[in-house]
């Protein structure tokens, strides 16, 4: 009895703070697994599984988590009598030997029938050399979940564990009490790129710089084409080139094998690449992903040359954007489901609009989700606006004094589009000059979207992080006081 | 094997399965032992035979210092002792330190004599002085050899003091080692409450840790404010982080059934140095006080005998601490601020105290006063404790007094200032009633409720403090 009238106030006092800590809207940084965006899925994961949305996970880089939608995949295979669904595992800044640890991180949740994973077939020399050394292994292996890889039973403990307020909310209570804010929490491209249940990124920006794309691409498939020519051969290919990928691909393979899972890969290239597959390219990728299969002893998927050529929509010359990913994920369909009904489906129209209104959320916008939408009362003549683009990568400096084109949206579904003039460009943040006077309306809604007459044409959409409005008077008195 | 994590919980868990059904039995002391062997080993099993040598050596040398008659013979046994455990602790901590000038005398090159990667085992301040102690008390005839090898043995490696003390006598550990008192309710309650106020303390001293490394390291980018505010998180960490620890391995030890002697009594409260050296690492500065201060011939020599004798104890207890020239003026500093106290109340203070008794008011204002003193001179004296070059040293005093100059506003937010009055609460509650933390005794049935219910609220709070990061390595390990 004594004893028990020790703990018992103690495990109450215990479970309260873990309710206290619920009240606060705390962000997550994802200490357990050392990496947030991962935790963030892993948590949709979990939803997703508890919904049954999901028992299949697809595994890859970011061109992976952002350049194919399981989603869309779903939608197709759904429709054509497959049940169970897709997850995007795929982690942003993954190496194989990264997939190998996700994978295994993943099955404190549940444990996948199948492994779709993109094989990306032009290396990077990080691919290659990569060891387990480097983040993101590094940290994964650091963090609490890393102490458990070895042990099923423990990694699941550990996740529930992990679960709790009091250690799920450990670190940022932690840096509220040294600084008073979330210093330590890492930004990173998740926080202005939307996900939806299934895991995919949703990146509506759209690549504006061409040239460098191509450029890119044109200087990858040179390399590619000679691995290729030096090689013969896929089977001397995948022995030149993939040694130590081999490796890892035989340990995830082992793994899946273990938990009586299917193992399926599908080849990917750079996002340009992909966008201007010929048929050269076509071949390389097919011939290396059946060879690496053969090898492996598992499943995988070919694209074959579509009839109209689709272009993909990118987010720079490396990544799919959000279409583009819903493009992929239809190609994917239809090699899956030996079919083109899925690839010849219509394109999302208009292809490089945004949403008309991002999530508002100004409570959490200091945590980095974004808010796009900027309500003003009484804007005044001569008020300037300094709009914050959320970028993952930064965006080129815009030359100053140049036009530019200011899209409004209006609460009633009026839409206008403002000439502007940019006053100063840091690569992040862009402050418009006086001449992008927005319409005097009262509670105007901006949605932002604006179109850089140097982009050749092309309307870029990028997410708005922050504003602020500077009314005329104060801006005299700021330079007064500058000056 | 830190305390904090969960395979010191685990490893604590499966002793007390195999050690309590043995406890008040023979093979009960040969678990302990081996216990104490695989938690030393958990740090690094390199230096166990170190662990071994002084044990066996201690064991051997007592009992020809018992058996001699000769006191030559005996001051030779006693001699041989402290050289090789002295030796030992100057070898490991200091000979990079000497090597270096003496390199450079002999041959010219500096390098010559050094030793890279010379690490120094963990504890070996602590078990050294320990079980010197047992030998300088046989020489002294105040205790006789103890017979077996294993209790003593025992006694040397007793885990949950083995790496950072309480420092122990044999007559404390020993005989509580052989027949350990019986492991109660109240003694479990007792014990985990005393063990998770020392992982509350730990666990803010790792958050103070985080502060105060963040200033000192590279102090010439940092501004008078953030070194200020480092160097009074310092002041708190070092005090949080050993007392922590020091709770932590009392409330494990007192779940076995041993008590551990008590190290810290609430040192930040104290209004005189001397006060604050009777409070702070207690044990340490009892066995300075005994085997060093009272050889010297203590304070029975006249004045300026026991000023130099102040002074070398500070200067050994400094020395003891590390090796650099920071830790010198850190002792010669403190033995200065010793020796004006000394004369202050030997000479001064009598004087001051015969004025008419003062009113409370007055009192009050002048224990405020002398607390803000006594720990103005501790601060000041961490400057040299905690940079890692005068030079470094020079550049935080300079910061100090532009901001003192300046007097720039700390930042404060509200979670710290909740964690500090958690910690002042604790500390003033152990102040007033020390018997509550310090001494196991049983509880009323709601003193036990109201325990628990504290309990949960630091553990939760050292958890927050505590998850996921890397821990901070607890600062007297390295001493």
């Amino acid at each position: 009895m004594r004893i028990l009238a020790y703990i018992l106030p103690a495990i109450a006092v215990f479970i309260a703070c873990n309710v206290l800590l619920t009240f606060f809207e705390l962000p997550l940084y994802g200490t357990w697994s050392g990496l947030r965006p991962l935790e963030e899925k892993l948590e949709l994961y979990e939803q997703a599984t508890k919904q049954r949305l999901t028992d299949k996970i697809i595994l890859g880089s970011s061109l992976t988590e952002a350049g194919c939608s399981a989603k869309t995949l779903n939608e197709w295979l759904l429709k054509h009598g497959q049940d169970g669904g897709y997850f995007n595992l795929a982690e942003g800044g993954a190496h194989l030997q990264t997939q190998v640890v996700v994978y295994r991180i993943s099955r404190a949740i549940a444990r996948p029938k199948t492994v779709l994973l993109g094989v990306l077939i032009m290396g990077t020399d990080s691919d290659y050399f990569a060891s387990e050394d480097e983040p993101p292994v590094k940290i994964m292996k650091k963090s609490p979940a890393g102490a458990m890889l070895d042990s099923d039973l423990g990694l699941a403990a550990s996740y529930r564990v992990w679960q709790l307020p009091i250690f799920k909310f450990a670190a940022p209570v932690r840096d509220l009490v040294i600084y008073g804010d979330f210093k330590n929490r890492v930004f990173d491209y998740t926080d202005h790129q939307g996900r939806n249940k299934y895991g995919d990124l949703l990146p509506y920006a759209v690549c504006y710089d061409i040239e460098k794309a191509t450029s890119y691409a044109d200087t990858q498939k040179q390399r590619l084409l000679n691995m290729w020519r030096l090689a013969g051969t896929a089977g001397r290919f995948v022995e030149n080139e993939w040694p130590v990928r081999m490796k890892r691909l035989a340990h995830l393979k082992s793994l899946t094998e273990k938990d009586g899972a299917s193992l399926m890969l599908y080849p990917i290239m750079p996002g340009y690449m992909a966008m201007h597959e010929d048929e050269v390219l076509l071949e390389i990728q097919n011939e290396t992903i059946k060879e690496l299969a053969r090898r492996l002893a598992c499943q995988y998927i070919t694209f074959e040359k579509p009839a109209q050529v689709r272009p993909y929509e990118l987010v720079d010359p490396v990544h799919l954007n959000r279409h583009g990913s819903e493009f992929m994920a239809r190609r994917i369909a239809a090699a899956m489901l030996q079919q083109d009904e899925a690839l010849n489906a219509e394109q999302p129209t208009p292809r490089f609009l945004s949403p008309r209104k991002y999530p508002t959320d100004k409570k959490a916008s200091g945590w980095g989700k974004f808010t796009s939408a900027i309500v003003k009362h009484n804007i005044k003549s001569g008020d300037t606006l300094d709009i914050h683009l959320l970028q993952g990568w930064n965006i080129p400096k815009l030359p100053i004094k140049k036009s530019v084109k200011v899209k409004v949206f209006y609460p009633n579904g009026m839409q206008e589009i403002l000439p502007a003039q940019i006053k100063s460009s840091d690569g992040i943040a862009v402050q418009f000059g006086p001449d992008s006077e927005i319409n005097k309306n009262q509670n105007n809604e901006v949605v932002l979207l604006i179109s850089i007459l140097d982009a050749k044409g092309k309307v870029i959409n990028i997410p708005l992080k922050d504003y602020s409005w500077h009314q005329s008077n104060e801006r005299h008195h700021k330079d007064n006081t500058s000056s | 094997m830190l305390y904090q994590t969960p395979a010191f919980f685990l490893f604590f868990a499966l002793f007390l399965i195999v050690y309590l059904p043995f406890k008040h039995r023979i093979p009960g002391r040969w678990i302990l032992l081996a216990a104490s062997q695989v938690f030393y080993a958990a740090w690094d099993i390199r230096f166990l035979w170190l662990l071994w040598m002084t044990i066996l050596c201690d064991f051997w040398i007592a009992f020809r210092v018992d058996a001699a008659i000769n006191g030559t013979v005996r001051r030779i046994y006693l001699v041989v002792s402290l050289v090789l455990n002295i030796g030992v602790l100057v070898f490991f901590k200091y000979w990079n330190l000497l090597a270096m000038p003496a390199g450079q005398v002999l041959s010219g090159d500096p390098s010559k004599f050094v030793i890279e990667n010379l690490i120094i085992p963990i504890g070996v301040s602590f078990y050294t002085f320990q079980s010197l102690s047992y030998v300088f008390d046989v020489y002294r005839r105040v205790q006789r050899p103890i017979l077996s090898l294993i209790d003593y043995a025992a006694f040397v490696s007793y885990f949950p003091q083995l790496v950072m003390g309480p420092i122990c006598r044999l007559k404390q550990l020993a005989p509580q080692i052989i027949n350990p008192q019986q492991t109660t309710v109240s003694r479990v309650i007792a014990g985990s409450f005393l063990f998770i106020v020392g992982f509350f303390r730990k666990s803010v001293g790792d958050v103070m840790g985080i502060m105060a490394d963040s200033g000192f390291n590279q102090v010439e980018l940092r501004s008078p404010t953030e070194v200020t505010v480092s160097l009074l998180a310092f002041w708190l960490q070092v005090y949080l982080d050993f007392s922590g620890y020091t709770d932590m391995a009392r409330g494990v030890s007192r779940i076995i059934g041993i008590e551990l002697p008590i190290n810290f009594r609430t040192p930040y409260l104290a209004t005189s140095i001397r006060d604050f050296w009777r409070r702070w690492h207690i044990t340490l500065s009892d066995w300075l006080r005994d085997y060093v201060y009272f050889s010297l011939g203590g304070s029975r020599k006249g004045l300026r005998k026991t000023l130099f004798n102040i002074m070398i104890v500070m200067l050994l207890s400094a020395l003891w601490h590390g090796a650099g020239i920071n830790f010198v003026i850190f002792g010669l500093l403190h033995g200065t601020f010793l020796c004006a106290a000394y004369l202050w109340s030997h000479f001064l203070n009598p004087k001051f105290k015969k004025t008419e008794a003062r009113p409370a008011l007055a009192t009050i204002t002048w224990s405020v006063f002398c607390w803000f003193l006594t720990m103005s001179c501790f601060i000041f004296s961490l400057i040299f404790f905690k940079a890692s070059t005068p030079q470094d040293s020079m550049l935080i005093m300079e910061k100090l007094a532009i901001w003192l100059k300046e007097g720039a506003a700390m930042p404060v937010n509200l979670g710290m200032v909740i964690l500090i009055i958690l910690l002042l609460s604790l500390e003033v509650w152990q102040y007033k009633k020390p018997e509550l933390l310090q001494f196991c005794r049983p509880f009323s049935k709601w003193q036990i409720t109201c325990i628990g219910a504290l309990s949960g609220l630091l553990f939760s709070s050292g958890l927050i403090l505590f998850a996921g990061k890397t821990g901070q390595p607890f600062i007297y390990f390295q001493f």
